[in-house]
């Protein structure tokens, strides 16, 4: 028994010790035969188009494809799409939560992309993969001058990397007119060549998994800044009485672009500013807003900021200063639609409602740390079905008291996300929901019932006679 | 049987109408109240005015983040550092109260306000009540007519509004309200001899302890009002019942405001009203004695026994004001009657223009037509002279004296010119729009007269209105920590600069960041900038205040050292030269160098920053010590380059050149708002070669001058 015992415990042991210390790896049972690989650092975000041709080199059918990605990347990830490449069809793809420890300290993450149907040994898949995260560049130089030109620093391996052998790959990087190599090599193999893209390295051939010792320190001109939001919490507040739908944004802004080597000077800046030029700094945010929005408003942590203007569906942002490398500001937003426009009334069954929102309505170019999304329902609606269009964190339901709300307050429901993207903020957010004709006649009869009962002691307490003396 | 009937239906209608006509003036009233106040909100946004506010409100917050006793034992580290300050036994605690109370309550009944809206909408809610009280005051003095046109002429008028327009959170929007409800509960105490009305009279002077400084004002005028009366002789028992039960009462409760402490029993602003509490005893005996020996023998006794209180009781205080067992006046009520006291002996208190003298036509543009009247209504009310009207004369004597002295104290006398000015008018309007039928004749003659009297005050009354809604938008209803401005293009823009610099100390340093700025700026800077300020608006530390200002009125590395020793890491200055802001620093520089002056003679001299022909000049002609101090350093820096050489500086009128303004070595420029008028200076780390900053920047610009000359000429400079 004890015997039996010390076993178990011996194999659990050593099945953790598999997990924890030798880490993931995935079955050699596929093959590259092609892996091209295309980095776009025109935004704040890198998007990475991966076409991959492999092959089932195992004795049976496999279904589960492994992508390599470097921890980095991995962490950082926003979006992550594969696509079959000849038949135009999305195959359902995750990150796997398990990493590799490589030799040289390194980690390895993946990606599982699960083929619709298996691959018999032998056979070739055609894949296209995009991957978007927010593992943004670096400045370089870290510190620069108010009228300097800014440069980014990206670092990524080189060659392929995969968890499979290589037969053939090469790396292109585009979205910038100005590209260098920080320590260039000797190896002409590994140069880049100049296009009128931007860069080509490769091809290559013959490469072996998880080829990680070579790294591409790439320097590229990014005159625009680089924008992070720490925080984002967004509050959108449904009122069917009102029939309206209010949004409340609040930003945690940093800029993530190069700092100045010395204090801030005004004089610099306005003798800079005549020129209206695109640079590292932010003095206007843009947010693309729903159509027919009303009611908007723009404070921070004292007050109004007057520095704002509408321009159809666009909100331009002046924050209270212009953004330098290394600065933060945070504000608030807000503003009012007609809730017809995202709510659908279901026929059947009676009170069930379909909510469609968007996911952000932030500045295109972008990066989104942290996203808390937060639907307040009617008090007494009864939450049926919520549906992201991307991976959460987690999604909580519970309440909160707001203004006359004397039962047990509004039904909150709160989206967590990471790592977004200004480009994915067009998905919508389905929230299901059902709400009742009785839930809707509740908080008016119970308002009217408060100050009833209120009114009735006053006059009650008036007709007390307090006086001392005999009557 | 007609008539009766007709009777009948009147007496049960008219009170109806009655009911409903002062339910209706009434709600007017808290209207014009609320709504006139409304202004700043309205062109501006719902935000703290001002300067003290933003403590109040900062502390208010503290108040609603933390438990009650918390905030009684508050010791705040980040003001007056290094050295703290013990804010929670400092303030006066009644308007946090108050308002942490409206808070607790609204979001007990469903309504969830944010703490910042009801701070900005707190005085004007106020107000109302203190119409309101005013109405119950003026009704006691002499009917309900009058009350009514003293309740809504202390609605709306601007010396009221000037202090308590939305967003004016000050003690101030509450003490005016607390002073009139504890008047008016005073006036039906002593008429009625009630215990009740004494009792309520001394809760609500409590309350007053709690929320002003200004309490000793009651704590004066109501003892003054006995002793008064007993010198008139109309002393009586209801007088007697009315003030023990205040004082008593009152005194007691005031001494639980930890601030007051046991100010009450050994301070000298107190002494007046124990004084006339051991006399009213005194007399109160006397009075029993009187009614059981005859009236001559007793005359001889009261005189004698008088003479010898008096005396004994004003050497006793002097005796123990020089022992040290009571505090002597205060320097702030030295200045009340000697209005030069301040200005040579505290600076600091002469340095606040609120509490300069009070020009002439003040008078006119906070009252209006009631400044005029309220004369007449002392004289009326001389006329009658009833216990209740001697109160009144007293009050407008003393207070009329005090608004003169010292411009704040405008609003107290405020209150006391409505009531007077509304018994006029009432009077007026008593008789000349008497048009009952008992008057025997139609007269044509006497109507006409009634009607040209009626109607002009009428008008008059129009006028009014008009001119305090015209004096509330113009002159009262500006925050003050934003300006209203127009774009280029015509547009309405708001000036916005201390907001943006603020915020910019807020979200870019350290949050343990020490900044050192003149005090007029502390509480805005721990309210807006949430950083710790080395000064603020609580003048409590003259010295400390002196070390900033000789700061900043010494040459840069004296400087530099003073500040490095307290830990500072930036330095804010205003600087109104390119926009034209005249209440910048440059402005309040004499004051800096007056008050350290007072502390560092040998060191600081008001006469080096003044011209051989005593001129204040800031141009070419400024004198050395001028150009060399920080302040002008840090206010000019780059500014004459922003004007291509020369900067006319849209102050003082004055030209700036270029080579007036030497460099900055020890600090830098981190921030300077859109329109120059916040910039932030940044001490320099100390030279990690251990080299003198100074040597530091005059290397680096003569390598920089060398560069360029290099440039030019590479040849000759190459065997330097």
């Amino acid at each position: 028994m004890i015997n039996k015992f010390i076993v178990l415990l011996l194999s659990f042991a050593f099945l953790l010790g598999q997990i924890l210390c030798d880490g993931f790896f995935p079955e050699k049972v596929w093959e590259n035969l092609e892996y091209q690989k295309l980095i776009d650092v025109k935004h704040a975000h890198i998007n990475e188009a991966l076409e991959l041709s492999i092959r089932n080199i195992g004795n049976g059918p496999a279904e589960e494809y492994y992508l390599a990605l470097p921890k980095e990347v991995y962490d950082k990830i926003s979006m992550f799409a594969v696509q079959l490449s000849d038949k135009h069809v999305f195959v359902n793809s995750s990150l796997f939560p398990a990493t590799s420890d490589m030799d040289d300290g390194s980690q390895i993450g993946y990606g599982l992309i699960k083929l619709p149907s298996p691959v018999a040994a032998g056979a070739k898949v055609a894949l296209s993969v995009r991957i978007s995260h927010n593992r943004h560049g670096v400045p370089y130089p870290e510190h620069i001058a108010i009228k300097d030109e800014q440069n980014l620093l990206l670092s990524t391996s080189r060659l392929p990397l995969s968890a499979y052998s290589t037969q053939k790959g090469n790396l292109r990087v585009i979205g910038s007119p100005k590209f260098s190599e920080l320590d260039e090599s000797d190896d002409s193999s590994l140069k880049g060549e100049e296009s009128k893209e931007g860069l080509t390295f490769g091809p290559w051939d013959n490469i072996k998994p998880f080829e990680t010792a070579n790294t591409l320190s790439l320097i590229y001109s990014h005159n625009i800044p680089v924008i992070e939001a720490t925080q984002l919490n967004r509050d959108v507040w449904i009122s069917h009485w009102a029939s309206t739908i209010q949004f409340e944004e609040y930003y945690e802004l940093i800029n993530r672009s190069a700092k100045l080597n010395k204090g801030f000077s005004r004089f610099e800046l306005m003798k800079e500013q005549q020129g209206m030029k695109l640079s590292h700094y932010c003095s206007v945010l843009e947010m693309k807003l729903p159509e027919e929005s009303s009611d908007h408003y723009y404070t921070d942590l004292v007050g109004m900021v007057s520095t704002s203007r509408i321009l159809g569906d666009h909100m331009y942002l002046k924050p209270r200063y212009p953004l330098f490398g290394g600065w933060k500001y945070n504000f608030t937003i807000g503003w009012t639609n007609k809730l017809s426009s995202f709510l659908h009334k279901s026929k059947s069954p009676q009170g069930s409602y379909l909510l469609s929102i968007p996911l952000l309505n932030g500045p295109s170019d972008i990066l989104y740390d942290n996203v808390a999304l937060s639907v307040f329902l009617p008090e007494g609606a009864q939450v049926q079905a919520i549906d992201p269009p991307v991976p959460f964190v987690d999604i909580k339901v519970t309440t909160q008291k707001s203004y006359l709300d004397l039962n047990y307050g509004h039904v909150k429901v709160t989206c967590n996300f990471k790592n977004l993207i200004g480009d994915i903020g067009n998905g919508s957010v389905l929230v299901k929901y059902t709400y009742d004709s009785n839930a809707l006649y509740r908080k008016p009869l119970s308002v009217a019932l408060y100050i009833f009962v209120a009114l009735m002691s006053i006059f009650l307490l008036k007709s007390i006679n307090f006086n001392v003396d005999k009557a | 049987m007609s008539v009766h009937k007709n009777d009948g239906v009147r007496g049960v209608i008219l009170p109806w109408v009655q009911t409903l006509l002062t339910v209706t003036i009434f709600v007017a009233m808290f209207g014009a109240a609320i709504s006139s106040r409304l202004f700043s909100v309205i062109r501006f946004e719902s935000i703290i005015h001002e300067f003290d506010p933003w403590f109040n409100f900062r502390a208010t917050k503290y108040l609603v983040s933390h438990s009650f006793l918390e905030f009684l034992n508050w010791f705040d580290d980040r003001t007056w550092y290094p050295l703290g300050r013990v804010t929670g036994g400092t303030l006066y605690p009644g308007l946090m109260t108050t308002s942490g109370a409206v808070w607790h309550l609204f979001r007990k009944i469903g309504l969830p306000i944010d703490i910042r809206n009801i701070c900005v909408m707190f005085a004007p809610a106020f107000s109302g009540v203190t119409a309101w009280a005013t109405y119950q005051f003026t009704k006691e003095i002499k009917d309900s007519s009058a009350g009514l046109l003293a309740g809504a002429f202390m609605a709306i008028v601007p010396g009221y509004i000037s202090r308590s327009v939305a967003g004016s959170y000050d003690n101030e929007a509450i003490a005016i309200t607390l002073l009139m409800v504890t008047f008016m509960f005073w006036i039906k105490a002593q008429k009625r001899g009630s215990i009740l009305y004494a009792a309520l009279t001394a809760l609500f002077y409590f309350y007053m302890v709690s929320a002003w400084g200004g309490y000793v004002f009651i704590t004066n005028l109501i003892p003054l009002h006995i002793f008064i009366l007993i010198l008139m002789g109309r002393y009586n028992s209801k007088l007697y019942a009315a003030y023990t039960t205040w004082y008593a009462i009152g005194t007691l409760a005031s001494m639980q405001i930890p601030f007051v402490g046991f100010l009450p029993i050994r301070s000298n602003d107190h002494m007046a009203a124990l004084g006339v509490f051991g006399l009213i005893q005194i007399v109160a005996f006397g009075n029993f004695i009187k009614s059981q020996v005859p009236s001559e023998k007793f005359k001889i006794v009261m005189v004698v026994s008088l003479l010898v209180i008096l005396g004994v009781g004003v050497a006793g205080l002097f005796t123990l004001t020089y022992m040290g067992f009571i505090a002597p006046w205060t320097g702030r009520f030295y200045s009340l009657w000697d209005t030069n006291y301040a200005k040579i002996h505290i600076p600091i208190i002469a340095s606040v223009s609120e509490h300069q003298p009070v020009a002439w036509p003040a008078f006119f543009f906070d009252t209006h037509f009631l400044i005029w009247l309220f004369p007449a209504g002392v004289f009326l009310l001389f006329l009658e002279l009833k216990d209740e009207h001697v109160f009144v004369i007293a009050y407008s004597v003393l207070c009329s004296y005090f608004a003169g002295v010292m411009i704040r104290l405008m609003l107290t006398l405020t209150p006391v010119i409505c009531v007077a000015a509304a018994v006029t008018l009432s009077k007026l309007f008593d008789i000349y729009l008497n048009f009952s039928k008992d008057e025997k004749k139609l007269d044509y003659s006497s109507l006409l007269s009634r009607l040209v009297v009626s109607g002009s005050f009428i008008y008059y009354l129009y006028l009014f209105v008009f001119h305090s809604t015209w004096v509330t938008r113009i002159a009262y209803s500006s925050p003050s920590v934003v300006l209203p401005s127009t774009t280029s293009d015509g547009r309405p823009a708001l000036i916005d600069d201390f907001r943006e610099a603020y915020y910019w100390l807020r979200m870019n340093t350290d949050e343990d960041a020490k900044v050192a700025a003149w005090w007029d700026y502390g509480y805005q800077i721990g309210g807006m900038a949430d950083r710790t300020t080395l000064v603020d608006n609580n003048t409590w530390n003259n010295t400390h205040i002196a070390i900033v200002g000789k700061a900043m009125s010494s040459p840069e590395w004296k400087s530099y050292q003073i500040f490095k020793q307290h830990d500072v890491d930036y330095v804010l200055v205003i600087f109104g030269g390119v926009l034209g802001f005249s209440g910048d620093d440059i402005n309040k520089f004499l004051w800096m160098i007056r008050i350290s002056e007072g502390i560092w003679p040998d060191e600081i001299k008001e006469r080096d920053f003044f011209t051989s022909s005593n001129e204040y000049r800031v141009d070419s002609r400024a004198t050395k010590t001028m150009k060399e101090s920080l302040l002008y350093k840090m206010s000019y820096k780059d500014f004459p380059a922003l004007f291509k050489g020369q900067g006319q500086d849209k102050v003082r009128g004055q030209a700036i050149s270029a080579a007036d303004v030497e460099p900055l070595d020890y600090f830098e420029e981190v921030f300077t708002s859109e329109n120059w008028l916040v910039r932030i200076y940044q001490l320099r780390d100390e030279d990690p070669e251990g080299r003198d900053l100074h040597d530091v920047g005059l290397f680096e610009r003569n390598t920089k001058s060398a560069r360029k000359r290099n440039s030019k000429k590479p040849s000759l400079e190459m065997r330097v």
